[in-house]
């Protein structure tokens, strides 16, 4: 039957690969057909172990139900550590934005998981963000900073959060963007360059 | 300066690989021969984009499935652009950089027949060609110009939806006022330069025109008084434009404003009153202008000039000919020989059915 050709049953075992490879984030038609050879080649053993780490994030990992960030445990391991300061939020885009941030240890605070940011385009507003469930977290807190990324729609997220938290007369912060640290000027692209130059500030 | 080309598959091109000197080049050619043909593969060079097509596609070879063009500049810069299982491909020295840095690798200043839009058509032609030389001159721009774009898609897609939360819709006017103070000083400024350039050209040129003003025109007209101004003209259309479901002002509906000069200082649009012969003298006055302003900055740009002694008195040609810098690389193609028997050139080339050769 016609209608047939393109279900998953129909396609043999390494294009079915190939295609579920190329729905990834980052990995187009020529990366995907490349990673499959790969596993193509690859032990019984190797393989499994690829497949049975993909099953396992899914079935053991989930979202905290406080921070949203990814965890075994509820709530997760920076929501119940009563080593950290309470009264400091770090608020990200993304569950693989906390461990930049830890590496650096300069934040000993609480995190919020937005999930994604505000866009119109994309239909996503606050409701769609839970922006509700953060500002039920703000009891108690005296500074909320603000590492959304520094694309329009992240600085939109963290403008439109300023708003709405600051009135409560709790601290926001914003990161601070430019020229990345040891740096060479010559290799800094022209647009983080130009940044950098408009923030510049007085020694 | 561009120093080394080569092309593969492009167009009706056979594959070419030539050295290209310093100074003037006169590309002579019937019509389908593939003059034009040479310059798109430079300015694609530049820019990654054609000057005849949005579809890159169209620039392959009938019968063939990509094609690949490049080039190596005095700098010593290779740059290549190619088709890659459809999706056009960018590298400098190899590698794919920012598109600001692939801009600033070989700046163009190029004349196309529609060129003559810049005078006589809608006004988004008069920011395309202000956004030209805004990014000939800062190719940092671009990021501004992105960031605009965005943050104004955001405010149409929150205006449309017909209901507007009024805080979501203050961030986005304020990312908005924002980038829009950045990209109308940048316009302006350049407009101030180019006007200074073209005043100077057209003196010395004597072209038998008469003086001319450019004015920029930015929405909302406070846009070059800063953010604040910016803002605060952009609230005030708040309530419109929720009514209306759309963005009203911006530099989105900024224009240039072109007019002759008369004697009792009374001035008139170039668009209504301009002769054709006078239209396309006077963009291409415009072109040369915008490439002295370059060079003010230490830019040296490859002109790239198409079939531009059509329609154009000779007389004019030759004296804007003399005008155009000896010390510029320039490529003109033409059509009529004749035209070029008295004007100095440093190179000739022919193209015959797609083969490119000296002489």
């Amino acid at each position: 039957m016609l209608s047939d050709v393109n279900t998953p049953s129909s396609l043999d075992p390494l294009s079915k690969l190939v295609r579920e490879l190329s729905r990834l984030p980052g990995i187009g038609q020529k990366t995907a057909a490349r990673l499959a050879h790969h596993l193509l080649r690859v032990t019984e053993d190797d393989a499994r172990t690829l497949a049975q780490a993909i099953v396992e994030v899914k079935e053991k990992l989930f979202h905290c139900e406080v921070c949203n960030s990814i965890t075994d445990r509820q709530p997760c391991s920076y929501c119940s550590d009563p080593e950290r300061d309470r009264t400091k939020i770090c608020v990200v885009e993304e569950p693989f934005n906390i461990p930049a941030i830890e590496r650096t240890r300069e934040h000993q605070g609480l995190y919020h998981v937005l999930l994604g940011t505000l866009s119109p385009q994309r239909g996503i507003g606050p409701r769609e963000l839970g922006v509700d469930r953060l500002m039920d977290r703000l009891t108690g807190v005296d500074e909320v900073i603000l590492a959304t990324n520094p694309d329009v729609e992240g600085e939109a997220t963290a403008l439109y959060l300023a708003r709405l938290i600051k009135p409560k007369g709790i601290r926001v912060s914003r990161l601070a963007f430019g020229m990345p640290v040891g740096g060479d000027i010559e290799f800094t692209d022209e647009v983080t360059l130009g940044r950098s130059l408009a923030g510049r500030r007085a020694l | 300066m561009l120093t080394h080309l080569s092309a593969t598959a492009f167009r009706n091109l056979e594959a070419l690989d030539v050295e290209v000197g310093p100074g003037r080049h006169l590309i002579l050619g019937t019509n389908g021969a593939g003059k034009t043909s040479l310059l798109e593969a430079i300015y694609l060079l530049a820019t990654t984009r054609s000057f005849r097509t949005p579809r890159i596609a169209d620039c392959v070879r009938h019968g063939e499935s990509s094609f690949r063009v490049l080039c190596e500049t005095a700098e010593r810069q290779k740059l290549e652009v190619f088709l890659d299982a459809g999706q056009r491909e960018r590298r400098v020295n190899g590698e794919r950089t920012s598109l600001a840095d692939h801009l600033a690798a070989l700046p163009v200043v190029c004349w196309t027949a529609s060129e003559g839009e810049v005078l006589t058509g809608a006004p988004t032609e008069r920011r395309r060609f202000m956004d030209r030389g805004v990014l000939g001159l800062r190719p940092v721009a671009l990021e501004v110009m992105s960031r605009y774009r965005h943050a104004l898609d955001g405010k149409k897609e929150l205006l449309k939806s017909g209901w507007v939360d009024p805080v979501q819709l203050s961030v986005w006017t304020d990312l908005q006022a924002r980038a829009a103070a950045e990209l109308s000083a940048l316009r302006a400024t350049y407009v101030e330069q180019l006007s200074a350039g073209l005043a100077e050209l057209l003196e010395a040129a004597d072209l038998g025109l008469p003086e001319v003003k450019l004015k920029y025109r930015p929405s909302p007209s406070e846009a070059i008084d800063g953010v604040e101004a910016v803002r605060g003209a952009l609230e005030q259309a708040q309530a419109k434009e929720i009514e209306l479901k759309q963005p009203l002002l911006g530099p989105q509906r900024d224009d240039l404003s072109i007019r002759w000069v008369g004697r009792e200082g009374e001035s008139r649009a170039v668009k209504r009153v301009a002769s054709a012969g006078e239209r396309k003298a006077l963009g291409l006055a415009l072109l040369l202008a915008h490439g002295q302003v370059l060079q003010g900055r230490n830019v040296e740009p490859v002109v790239l000039l198409d079939d531009v002694d059509a329609e154009l008195d000779p007389e004019r040609w030759s004296r804007l000919w003399t005008l155009v810098g000896r010390h510029l690389q320039i490529l003109v193609t033409s059509a009529r020989p004749a035209v070029w028997e008295h004007l100095e050139i440093d190179h000739r080339w022919q193209v015959e059915s797609g083969r490119v050769r000296r002489g």
